[in-house]
């Protein structure tokens, strides 16, 4: 009789003990979580407010370098410049950046460009502004990467960076013929467009039909003009690219910390719900303790 | 969420005004923007005066299309109401289309009364020594380039 | 043919001169601000068959 008991309360003990510590546990797990939870939106709420600020002044250096582009890409347009079509050599541009943690922004631009590559890889090649295109398309496409730059999106784009990669691509041994500048046109804080501006050759543009409207050109003048048309294009769409980033960046933030706070609302109820029932149970076994002598 | 929804309404209402307004043959649509600042925008001038590699030009209202590629020096516009506005270009592009949209599109531009006299002639007879000791063909040209800016410079700051 | 083309440079390195040598000429007060605007960062390599040549950062 004596023995089965001696047997028995070791087991009852260890039982209570196991469960008690299990709801201990659970709630030291949970308010670890809630812990790691709350820095974790500390964190999205100050990159929200960093990239809140990045992105105001963006803004408002897009806006004064948006005649640039424009007035550039109009001569384009206005002389009809076409790629001449027996040459297919082409050149595209990505423009993104080193950082993540800014929605699609960077994918949307490698999609782009990857469905341009599926069609033609043979003809294409790649300069890839920014680590984030870069890393997305060199596992498919590596082959097609003739240039990589980074160190981009830590400050805002400069004309000198443009001017240097516009050096860099105007002295490397691709010879393209016709090309295009892979972007995210700047729309509004919620929206942005993926686009593309072209670039040409200067064969291509001295074929152009339209070209014979402008006076007194000569090659000289048409090479230095595009020379510099491409550095302006280039400073122009690593502007937008660099606002859309930055929008981009404030809501994916700003999303982050809003799931966040649910994830506390949650948890925390979890957690006075679990701290409840240890105490009830706590009373039980006192209580019934009690009864018991 | 709120806070980003009012910002872009904000933005949206200031709406950004890209389209270059399309002028009338007798007028200009001026737009001269650079590096660093936005000067003018598709605004109506009498006549800009720039200098190129082909030659200082003056523009008018209805000028003939062409290019041209900027040389270090003063650009003047003549506006509407009377006003001459001097401003030193480093490089760049003008555009003139034949709808009679003029672009000036440069790396950097000041105004002219922003430049410092002194310092544009430390820059010119640095320019000048650089010359006498470049070694090879690019520094060679180098020098002399910046020594058509800096007597630009100093001939704009006189 | 001008005479810094002949000699290998291009209209946007003539350009990046003419701007820095702008910026330098400016009045005192405004000239920090103008040299802090123009920095650079860009790192730029040259890649072949998928992979970046090591020595060739311009």
């Amino acid at each position: 009789m004596f023995g089965r008991f001696g047997n028995l309360a070791p087991v009852l003990a260890q039982n209570g003990q196991q469960q008690q510590q299990r709801g201990m546990a659970t709630l030291k797990h949970i308010s670890m979580r809630l812990k790691s939870v709350k820095n974790i939106q500390k964190i999205t709420q100050s990159m929200k407010m960093v990239s809140a600020a990045k992105y105001a002044r963006a803004e408002r250096e897009l806006r004064a370098v948006r005649p640039i582009g424009d007035g550039t890409k109009q001569f384009y347009e206005k002389a009809e410049v076409t790629p001449i079509a027996d040459v297919p050599a082409k050149l595209v541009i990505a423009i993104t950046s080193d950082r993540g943690l800014c929605g699609a922004v960077h994918t949307s631009v490698a999609r782009h460009i990857r469905n341009e590559l599926a069609i033609d890889d043979q003809n294409t090649k790649v300069v890839c502004v920014g680590d984030k295109s870069r890393l997305i398309l060199q596992r498919l496409y590596g082959k097609n990467i003739i240039m990589a730059c980074n160190e981009i999106g830590r400050l805002p784009p400069t004309f000198i960076d443009a001017s240097k990669l516009a050096d860099a691509i105007l002295k490397s041994d691709y010879k393209f013929n016709s090309g295009e500048i892979v972007f995210n046109r700047f729309k509004s804080v919620v929206s942005y467009n993926t686009q593309t501006l072209p670039v040409f050759s200067l064969a291509s543009v001295t074929a152009a039909p339209k070209l014979s409207i402008y006076d007194s050109l000569d090659d000289e003048v048409v090479q230095s003009y595009l020379e510099f048309s491409l550095a302006s294009l280039l400073f122009y769409s690593m502007k937008e690219g660099a606002c859309s980033e930055q929008s981009s960046r404030m809501t994916a933030m700003d999303n982050a910390s809003k799931n966040a706070g649910e994830m506390i609302d949650k948890l925390t109820l979890t957690f006075n719900r679990t701290r409840q029932a240890v105490i009830t149970r706590e009373l039980i076994e006192i209580i019934s303790g009690a009864s018991a002598l | 969420m709120a806070a980003v929804r009012s910002l872009s309404k904000f933005f949206s209402l200031r709406s950004f005004s890209t389209t270059t307004k399309r002028a009338y043959a007798d007028q200009m649509s001026f737009t001269f923007a650079a590096g660093n600042q936005v000067y003018y925008e598709a605004k109506s001038v009498k006549q800009v005066d720039v200098p190129s590699f082909s030659g200082s030009f003056g523009i008018l209202p209805a000028h003939v299309p062409t290019l041209a590629v900027l040389k270090p020096g003063v650009v003047s516009v003549y506006e509407d109401s009377g006003n001459v506005n001097k401003i030193f270009v480093s490089s760049g592009t003008v555009t003139i289309n034949d709808d009679s949209s003029v672009q000036i599109l440069a790396e950097e531009a000041h105004p002219v009364a922003n430049i410092d006299v002194g310092t544009a002639r430390d820059i010119l007879s640095k320019a000048q020594s650089e010359l006498s000791s470049a070694t090879n063909d690019q520094a060679r040209a180098e020098a002399e380039i910046a020594i058509e800016v800096g007597e630009a410079l100093v001939k704009a700051a006189e | 043919m001008t005479a810094w083309r002949q000699a290998g440079l291009n209209y946007i390195n003539y350009s990046n001169i003419a701007a820095k040598l702008l910026r330098q000429a400016l009045k005192p007060d405004l000239r920090a601000d103008a040299i802090k605007r123009a920095d650079t960062h860009i790192k730029i390599t040259k890649w072949e068959n998928g992979k970046p040549i090591k020595e060739s950062t311009y």
